[in-house]
């Protein structure tokens, strides 16, 4: 992979940036997502099920994030980041939750959100789905374009709004770097004017039904394909 | 006195300005005595805030022992831009006026130690008021037991104020020995001329058996940590006052709080600030907008740049932390006793002059 590195700017990276580290701690990430997920089942409370989750990372030495661990259920999964939660949430026999996680491994972050279903709605496994199907839609256009993070959005939108969801602007995508990213650029990926470089952007995904409660949220950094099976 | 000018100076303590005295040609004494009920009551080597208008603070050292009528001495430079040397060289301030003070901070206070230990210390300037003041304590009645070796330096002994009355200590205590150190205008250049650090580090060579104190510029006193430390010298018998202009920060109008709690803050460099910080907000989020912590996270204990170490005699003063704060803190790097994360601290009158150590600024 080759990546343009400047000190400055919007890409800059610390002195511990690493390529390999980065998508090890990716990979460290989506397992543990995964294995959050394993571990959550109807009749669970969603504040037991972050409590559980950061045993999953504190197994993995990931306990430190840059963001907390969000969990959400039900009609949480329409919650803005950084939103509380409508308190007592119980995961139902057939419903949708989500995961994000920012969990930082030694000198390195990671990112990584999903969404999962338990039960037999079609609707929700629908929606879990198109949340992962945007965000693929939106990297191939990376891939293949020139598209800056504004045009990437653009694209997001309108991909959300054809297949009948609403994209949440608010969660939309971010700097991710040796820790903390935050030293080189806080802002969003939607308001960068210049095509992102692989690795050093997460893009984010969060669409909603439009009418009723509830949502689906994937992220993962601009990768190609061959980082994704 | 209107309510906002009296919740301004709640928790402050009312002195009466008695003398202005001219030290030398750039340094005044200060003498302030109680204007009211309460004293401040102070261990030698400690300083004060002073609470000037437009809620400005300064801070200044004890420069004599401490009185039971409750006076207190402060050692002013003044300085081109200061804007406390302002007030004086303006007329400002005046003998029978009322200046409200807020303390004591800082821990560059007398230790007894066992026989044999000898005892160093370093100023610059009027770093000289709190070793002055430990000074007039240590020597009040007898000699010492231990020996004290005083280095005060200065670019001409003119600077040095206090030359005369350190040379007659030391013709009348034989456990006190005062070295000037001047550094010019020699004919010499600049790097070569020695600092106090250098002098006392070529004299004493093994310090295993020292403790230090060293208050002045910022820079002297990294040095001179630096150097002992080499030399064997305890880490925890190293105490420090850095003395930088201007440092105190008043964030008080970055909120709508009309209260404040003035927090003493010590950057990894050594450097102490004193802040006002609005009451109600946690300590992370009033040092972040202070532009002296990054708190990633936002306060979500999740991150660990908002760790700070409470000085041990608050630890147990500031409300106690949640679960989630310790497990946090458990798995954080070199954890210590008194660690706690400034989001979890939301600061109230009760917490006026907490004093705590700053993490190194995430991502710096």
């Amino acid at each position: 992979m080759e990546l343009s590195l400047n000190p400055q700017g919007l890409e800059a990276v610390g002195a511990k940036f690493d390529i390999e580290r980065m998508l090890h701690v990716r990979n460290m990430t989506r397992d543990a997502v995964n294995a959050m997920a394993a571990a959550i089942t109807p009749g669970m409370r969603e504040a037991d099920a972050i409590e559980a989750g950061k045993d999953v990372l504190a197994d993995s030495g990931m306990l430190r994030g840059w963001h907390d661990v969000v969990i959400r259920f039900g009609r949480n999964t329409i919650k803005n980041y950084g939103e509380p939660s409508e308190p007592d949430s119980v995961l139902g026999e057939n419903d949708i939750y989500m995961i994000d996680i920012g969990p930082i491994w030694k000198d390195w972050e990671g990112d990584c959100g999903d969404t999962f279903v338990c039960g037999s709605n079609a609707d929700y496994a629908r929606c879990a789905g198109d949340a992962r199907g945007v965000f693929h839609a939106v990297r191939k256009y990376w891939l293949n374009t020139g598209a800056t993070g504004k045009e990437l959005y653009e694209f997001a939108t309108e991909e959300t709004r054809r297949r009948g969801w609403e994209l949440n602007l608010n969660l939309a995508g971010h700097r991710l770097s040796d820790f903390p990213h935050a030293a080189a650029y806080e802002g969003l990926l939607s308001s960068i004017d210049f095509k992102p470089q692989p690795l050093l952007w997460v893009l984010e995904i969060h669409i909603r039904h439009p009418d009723r409660l509830y949502g689906a949220f994937y992220e993962d950094m601009l990768l190609d394909d061959s980082h994704f099976s | 006195m209107n309510d906002r000018q009296e919740n301004i100076h709640d928790g402050a303590i009312a002195m009466r300005v008695t003398s202005l005295d001219p030290l030398s040609s750039d340094v005044i004494a200060l003498t302030l005595m109680p204007a009211g009920a309460r004293k401040l009551c102070y261990s030698e080597g400690q300083f004060l805030s002073l609470q000037l208008p437009g809620n400005v603070m300064r801070s200044y050292s004890m420069a004599t022992t401490r009185r039971d009528d409750g006076r207190v001495v402060l050692h002013i430079k003044l300085r081109d831009e200061g804007f406390f040397s302002r007030m004086l060289r303006d007329g400002e301030v005046n003998t029978g006026d009322v200046i409200f003070a807020r303390g004591p901070y800082g821990d560059c206070i007398w230790h007894d130690d066992s026989p044999g230990t000898d005892i160093l210390m370093l100023a610059t300037g009027t770093g000289i008021a709190p070793l002055n003041a430990i000074l007039e304590s240590v020597f009040r009645h007898d000699e010492c037991s231990h020996n004290i070796y005083l280095f005060w330096g200065g670019s001409d002994v003119k600077e040095l104020y206090l030359h005369e009355h350190f040379e007659a200590l030391t013709a009348r205590f034989s456990s006190f020995h005062y070295m000037p150190v001047l550094t010019g205008p020699f004919d010499r250049p600049r790097e070569q001329t020695l600092g106090v650090q250098t002098v006392a580090a070529t004299l004493h060579r093994d310090m295993r058996k020292v403790r230090a104190y060293a208050c002045g510029a910022p820079g002297m006193v990294a040095d001179a940590q630096r150097l002992f430390l080499e030399r064997g010298l305890p880490a925890e018998r190293f105490h420090f006052d850095s003395f930088e202009s201007a440092i105190v920060h008043d964030m008080s109008s970055t909120s709508t709080s009309t209260s404040t709690v003035t927090v003493q803050a010590r950057a990894p460099d050594g450097v102490r600030h004193v802040l006002a910080l609005p009451e109600g907000a946690t300590l992370m989020s009033a040092l972040s907008a202070a532009t002296m912590m990054r708190g990633v996270c936002g306060g979500q204990q999740s991150c660990g740049t908002c760790r700070v170490q409470l000085e041990p005699e608050w630890f147990d003063r500031v409300p106690g932390s949640e679960k989630t704060e310790r497990r946090l803190l458990s798995v954080l790097d070199t954890p210590q006793p008194h660690h706690r994360l400034a989001c979890q601290i939301t600061l109230t009158q009760a917490m006026e002059g907490l004093s705590f150590d700053l993490p190194p600024f995430a991502g710096a």
